[in-house]
């Protein structure tokens, strides 16, 4: 018998109420695991994305607060980088997300530079590459084929002009699984914007160090009025989706600890003035007010601790479940990590703290005699 | 055996130092409205039983708070030893190294085994929680619970349940304990049981015992009766003609 | 506390006056919307979902819309891109300095040019060219008529009255969101002060450049209660206008036509 096996004692007598608090704190923990684990997927994702494409630096026109960062023409833009030391390749991609069919949500659409190191690292697992760049043919993504039911040889409807579908591709980022693609010359008169790209990608040569890649940046800001170098990271995390989401995770985290904290500490009130001549009972038995304090804590904390547990799996398994709905299909890798559920738990034991701080205070202050006669 | 709270019992020494002493005790509530106890006067010596009867009302329990630090006086001091109750700092603390409880109604945790019930005052003790298990079952062994010790206070009966009590009012070896009519609650068989293994085992440690009770049977194998009336205590028992088979009644 | 909040409503009210009192006439208001207009290029590629007065909803379609707005000429493509109805659909339409619009239709890329009525209505939805051109914001009389809120934004409401006494719109009342320089509804009158039109603003996004925000979605609701729902899902505020962007104005059967009259 010690404080903690006392703790869970107490939390036993009342199984229906205990469980009730543990749901309640599940719930929140869940919202905040399926919003954070996605919030992080979604950044990952993009990140893969531009990490496995093997660039290095992006260009972009700087204030870009909208979904993709708006187009610009090229060609100046990609003499003066080509200039600039170190840098081995500079190609052009333009994306869009577009509706291609009427029973599917939206899809990326991606123009590549015909045959520029981008192609390299996805694997084509049916038919074949685009043979020219004026050819008006897609390739298209495991997973869009899946959700767009197409298959090599088939036709698709992109803003009002046919193409055909002459192979399927896989690749390590969803958000490519989940596209479609093409090349750079086909994207840009489809989308009637010749000569635009929204985004040049940099490629550096082997010797480069940090410090090289940090004079690009100064170079580009020195040189190109408007542009912004950066690294596929910072355009990520500027990205209004990535932030929104992250926002909407943090708005979460918040509500979801707000409500946890208020539901133990109910919990927690009503347990105490229950349970007041057991206090007082305590305190005549020699218990000092410090180990009463750390008693209602420990219940507190083993509540928040319980929701917590429960929490991540619901969310793990909400965010699972969102992941496999057609909607989301390719739009959502949910990421989880053995920190971040430290850190999840961190947090419900920070509100289990918080909301059992005052009942416990409440019960310490507990005059013996006056607790002792109450019934 | 005298009833004069102010001369010592014949079978102690004369020359031992009381271990409590209360002088002028009063306790008020509701802002002096209600007078629980008004100018007690007390020397208990250590290893000495001491029962405190008197009716409903007349300040017996209220004594008991007092004594036991569970109740802050209005007036008057109290001294543990030669420490001064005014002087204590940590009242918890206080309790826990001198004082051991008895309650009427056991006020046993009705979800914890009889021995977990026991070791409950040993938490955020020091002392490692083997140690406490260890003195738990030796306790209830001694007072005949060996094979009850797993058993809920459910499944106790009230004799049980009052030993079970005892043996938490022992557990952190306190100097002198405080019953509130122990065997208030028991059967004349079960009381006797009960009040002989508690003042069996008070004897064998040389603690003191202060027990409050309206049994005649009880106060009687105390070695010294107090009597309490209006919040004081009563003159000795002759001289205010109470009845005798109060104190009487002896075996 | 209570002196803290009351030095707070009293800051509140201080910025609430200020922001007033920095505010300009309706003709700045006006002026100001005009020149938010001015653009060397830009393209809109809307999808547009048509609810009619008794429910029915034809399948949606896109748009793209071509602009060039300057002082001195405003002129406007509107080509539809799919479905298979819309597709190769063309509308074009021009103001010039003197006021005067013109418009021109396109079934198909074979089937040449037609004059078109600018106040009718495009693709049998409430988009009308003469809407697009945003002329009102030129007139002479404009009156602001106080704050207001729409979808939660604050906006100021000023209404526009028309030079000519010909036009098809004798009213305009916008609700600007000055910070946005963006109408979050409009209402079009008649000569006879009845309602044409409301164009609401739902979502706003960012511009890429100039401050000011744009349409996300938007709304057109027809006196015969048509309902349009209109979302911009892609564009590019620079478009390149070619040569041919606008070659449907400047063809010359449509000057043949323009010298006949």
């Amino acid at each position: 018998m010690n404080l903690f096996r006392f703790a869970l004692n107490n939390l036993q007598r009342r199984p229906a109420r205990t469980s009730l608090t543990v749901s309640a704190i599940a719930l929140g923990i869940a919202a905040v695991v399926a919003l954070t684990s996605i919030a992080w997927g979604f950044e990952a994702s993009w990140q893969k994305a531009n990490d496995a494409r093997g660039t290095d630096l992006i260009v972009t026109r700087a204030a870009s607060e909208n979904t993709m960062p708006s187009p610009f023409r090229a060609e100046k833009v990609q003499q003066v980088l080509a200039a600039l030391p170190h840098v081995k390749e500079v190609v052009g991609l333009l994306s869009e997300m577009l509706t291609v069919s009427d029973d599917a949500p939206p899809v990326f659409v991606f123009g590549w530079v015909y045959s520029s190191y981008l192609w390299e690292h996805l694997k084509l697992v049916e038919g074949r590459w685009p043979n020219a760049s004026a050819e008006p043919v897609v390739v298209i993504g495991a997973l869009a084929a899946e959700m767009l039911h197409k298959k090599t040889g088939d036709q698709v409807e992109i803003e009002g002009k046919s193409f055909q579908v002459v192979g399927i591709f896989e690749s390590n980022a969803v958000v490519e699984n989940g596209a479609l693609l093409m090349t750079l010359e086909q994207a840009q008169q489809v989308t009637d914007k010749p000569g635009k790209v929204n985004v040049l990608n940099i490629k550096v040569d082997a010797n480069t160090t940090e410090a090289d890649l940090r004079n690009i940046k100064e170079q580009v800001k020195m040189t190109l009025p408007g542009f912004v170098a950066i690294t596929s990271g910072e355009l990520v995390s500027q990205n209004a989706v990535v932030r929104i989401s992250k926002a909407m995770s943090n708005a979460t985290i918040l509500i979801a600890g707000l409500v946890g904290a208020l539901v133990v500490f109910n919990t927690m009130l009503m347990s105490i003035n229950e349970r007041t001549r057991e206090i007082g009972i305590l305190l005549a038995l020699g218990w000092q007010r410090g180990t009463i304090m750390k008693l209602v804590i420990s219940e507190s904390v083993i509540l928040s601790l319980l929701g917590g547990l429960v929490g991540i799996l619901v969310g793990v398994g909400i965010a699972w479940g969102l992941e496999h709905i057609e909607l989301m299909r390719g739009k959502i890798d949910a990421i989880f990590s053995i920190p971040f559920f430290l850190e999840v738990q961190a947090l419900s034991i920070v509100l289990g703290i918080c909301g059992g701080f005052y009942p416990a205070f409440k019960a310490s202050r507990l005059l013996p005699s006056s607790a002792l006669r109450q019934e | 055996m005298s009833t004069d709270p102010h001369i010592l019992p014949n079978n102690l020494s004369s020359a031992r130092l009381p271990i409590l002493r209360i002088e002028g005790l009063t306790l008020h509530f509701d802002g002096g409205q209600t007078k629980a106890l008004n100018g007690v006067d007390l020397d208990v010596c250590e290893g000495e039983f001491v029962a405190i009867v008197g009716a409903s009302g007349s300040g017996k329990s209220s004594l008991l708070n007092v004594i036991g630090t569970l109740d802050i006086p209005s007036s008057g001091e109290l001294f543990f030893g030669a420490q001064p109750y005014s002087k204590i700092k940590d009242t918890s603390l206080f309790r826990r190294e001198n004082i051991g409880f008895v309650f009427q109604s056991f006020n046993l945790i009705s979800t914890l085994s009889a021995l977990d019930n026991v070791i409950v005052p040993t938490i955020g003790c020091a002392g490692s929680d083997h140690e406490h298990k260890a003195r738990a079952e030796s306790l209830l062994i001694e007072l005949g619970l060996r094979e009850r010790m797993a058993h809920f206070p459910g499944k106790l009966s009230g004799g049980e349940r009052q030993r079970v009590a005892i043996a938490r009012a022992l557990i952190n070896r306190p100097r002198m304990v405080l019953a509130d009519e122990p065997t208030g609650s028991l059967d004349s068989d079960n009381a006797i049981q009960v009040l002989d293994l508690l003042t069996g085992i008070v004897k064998q440690q040389g603690l003191t015992l202060v027990m409050v009770t309206h049994d005649a049977s009880v106060s009687a194998r105390a070695d010294r009766v107090v009597r309490m009336r209006d919040g004081k205590i009563a003159l000795p028992v002759g001289a205010y003609g109470d009845t005798p088979e109060l104190i009487g009644g002896a075996p | 506390m209570m002196r803290a909040t009351l030095l707070i409503f009293v800051g509140l009210m201080f910025s609430v006056s200020k922001g007033y009192a920095a505010e300009q006439t309706a003709s700045d208001l006006a002026k100001m919307m005009n020149q938010a207009k001015y653009s060397e290029g830009f393209e809109a590629r809307l999808n547009v979902l048509i609810t009619k007065a008794n429910g029915a909803h034809p399948a949606p379609f896109k748009l793209a819309v071509i602009g060039q707005f300057n002082a001195g000429k405003q002129r406007l493509v509107i080509r539809g891109i799919s479905h298979e109805e819309v597709r190769n659909h063309f509308y074009a339409a021009e103001s010039g300095s003197d006021g005067r619009v013109r418009a021109m239709e396109s079934r198909s890329q074979a089937s040449g040019y037609v004059d078109f009525d600018p106040s009718a209505r495009m693709f049998n939805s409430g988009l009308v060219a003469w809407d697009m051109l945003g002329l009102w914001w030129g007139w002479q009389k404009q009156t602001l008529e106080g704050m207001e809120q729409v979808n939660g934004r604050e906006c100021v409401k000023i209404r526009s009255v028309a030079d000519d006494k010909n036009s098809v719109v004798q009213e305009v009342e916008s609700c600007v969101d000055q910070q946005a320089k963006l109408s979050l509804r409009t209402r079009m009158f008649d000569h006879s002060h009845a309602l044409l039109r409301t164009t609401s603003v739902a979502n706003l996004a960012h511009k890429g450049e100039g401050g000011g925000m744009m349409a996300k979605k938007l709304s057109i609701k027809d006196a015969d209660k048509t309902l349009a729902e209109i979302e911009v899902y892609a564009g590019d505020e620079q478009y390149q206008i070619s040569a041919e962007t606008f070659a449907m104005l400047d063809s010359p059967m449509r000057n043949i036509e323009r010298e006949a009259k």
